[in-house]
């Protein structure tokens, strides 16, 4: 039998759907099957890995709320003004996105070795508060970039038609843009916690892999590896799943109903 | 009354030049022109949009040229009428009286809703309006600020024709109930005579309001002069 182009495209492109789907599902459901229903419940209810999943969450919940700080100005600033030097900061920024993460904490843990930076280097060096900073460092020019590709996308003159009706730039901003961009800043939320929940290799550099200390769930996981506790890595696997599918997952279904300031 | 004097403006290739206008209190005055001619810019820097590189804009012999466009009240209407997707029919015409912090809002967008003719669409999502209705709620949010001068940029260019007739006679009324002075820029020729106002003509970012410049305009464009402005040339 022979199959029209329109056809063969569409099964095709189901085909490659289903090939990823399996292939998530089988390593997922490889992980889920590694432990007991017994051996699971114990080691998630373990000091360790709550511990873990509380710093993980408080971490990355502070990492987002101070890089969306940021990046929503930084991001309109881009978005909407012309000056000199634009496209240097532009490029700029895509420095952490396509620097890998272990280079980013590499950098930082150099910056905190120069006389400035030996000033705050006792505060974030191997403490927690590195933590939040190397997730700030790795979230916040990819939340910069998907928040301008949103204000890009909103017409300037809802802000002028707003001004003309009496918005100062701020109230214009506050009143409608920010209302339009409400998609794209759920989105890049949602994004950034998730990234920042399971951000790894500038953590590791520049906070180090403390037990108890600086251990969020991917450094429990690797610090599991290293003890080959595998029941525990597949737990730790399995919530960090959990946690970053639920948080997309609620933004997606409810975000729309949050007001916006 | 407002007035443009000696106004300039470079946008990249383009460029208004020497731009002189004046428009009594209460006057209508339409603007026609070709598409790029620069009537859109022009509207723009009068409602302090755009500002000019040189020349003075004044309302009732105040200069208002450095003014940012929220310290001008004048009501700008864009011509695909950017209305708040976010606000339904009455918090749009709401929207500049709740920025005024002015009290007794509902009743103001109530009157102004009626003014326009559309009192029951006041709870209507604004995307479930035709053209036509988001042109007039557009007005109605303009209007409701009691702004100086009304600047409407191209009211007809997405109507079909029926809808354009009746935006044409509720302009007219809009305009003998309230007295607001507008400027009204268009390109459709035709749907702009009829409306009775004052007209200028304007090419290469030049405007003109003598009237026998005005007519001969016409009567290369159209290929005859208006009834009103026979004798002119």
């Amino acid at each position: 039998m022979k199959l029209d182009g329109n056809r063969s495209f569409s099964i095709l492109a189901l085909a490659s759907l289903l090939a990823l789907s399996l292939f998530f599902s089988a390593v997922l459901l490889s992980v889920l099957l590694y432990a007991s229903p017994r051996e699971f419940l114990s080691s998630l209810l373990s000091k360790e890995v709550q511990f873990s999943i509380q710093l993980s969450l408080a971490t990355a919940t502070i990492a987002t709320v101070a890089c969306m700080f940021f990046a929503v100005p930084a991001a309109y600033a881009l978005s909407r003004f012309s000056f000199r030097g634009k496209g240097a900061i532009d490029l700029l920024l895509y420095l952490p996105i396509g620097l890998p993460p272990v280079a980013l904490g590499a950098a930082l843990l150099i910056f905190f070795g120069t006389p400035v930076g030996k000033i705050f280097s006792s505060k974030f060096v191997f403490e927690v508060p590195g933590i939040v900073l190397a997730q700030f460092a790795v979230i916040s020019a990819l939340a910069t970039k998907i928040l301008k590709a949103t204000f890009d996308s909103i017409d300037e003159e809802y802000e002028a038609v707003a001004r003309t009706l009496g918005c100062t730039r701020f109230q214009a901003f506050r009143r409608v843009t920010l209302h339009l961009a409400r998609g794209g800043l759920l989105t890049t939320i949602a994004i950034s916690w998730v990234r920042a929940v399971g951000e790894f290799g500038a953590t590791v550099m520049l906070a180090g892999a403390t037990r108890m200390k600086t251990e969020t769930l991917p450094i429990a996981i690797y610090l599991s590896l290293q003890a080959a506790d595998v029941v525990k890595m597949s737990v730790l696997i399995i919530v960090l799943a959990v946690v970053s599918l639920a948080a997309l997952f609620l933004i997606q279904r409810f975000g729309e109903r949050w007001p916006i300031i | 009354m407002i007035s443009v004097e000696d106004l300039n403006l470079r946008l990249g290739n383009f460029a208004l030049v020497d731009v002189n206008l004046r428009v009594g209190r209460g006057e209508h005055l339409v603007i026609l022109g070709p598409i790029g001619s620069g009537k859109t810019t022009l509207l723009k820097c009068i409602a302090g949009i755009y500002t000019p590189d040189s020349g003075r804009i004044k309302i009732d012999g105040r200069d208002i040229s450095r003014l940012p466009p929220e310290k001008r009240n004048l009501g700008y209407v864009p011509q695909d009428y950017k209305l708040f997707p976010h606000l339904n029919v009455a918090e749009n015409v709401a929207f500049g009286l709740k920025v005024r912090g002015l009290s007794d809002v509902g009743e103001r967008v109530r009157e102004v809703l009626e003014l326009v003719g559309l009192p029951e669409l006041s709870s209507r999502r604004v995307e479930q309006l035709s053209e036509g209705q988001k042109q007039l709620v557009a007005i109605a949010r303009a209007l409701a600020i009691k702004p100086h001068v009304l600047l409407l940029d191209e009211p007809f260019a997405r109507l079909d024709s029926v809808a354009k007739a009746r935006l044409r006679g509720e302009l007219m009324r809009i305009h003998e109930q309230t007295g607001t002075t507008m400027i009204h820029v268009t390109h459709d020729f035709e749907a702009a005579l009829g409306l009775g106002g004052r007209v200028a003509v304007m090419d290469g970012g030049r405007l003109s309001q003598e009237l026998p410049e005005v007519a001969r305009y016409l009567q290369e464009r159209l290929g005859y002069i208006p009834v009103d402005l026979e004798g002119e040339v």
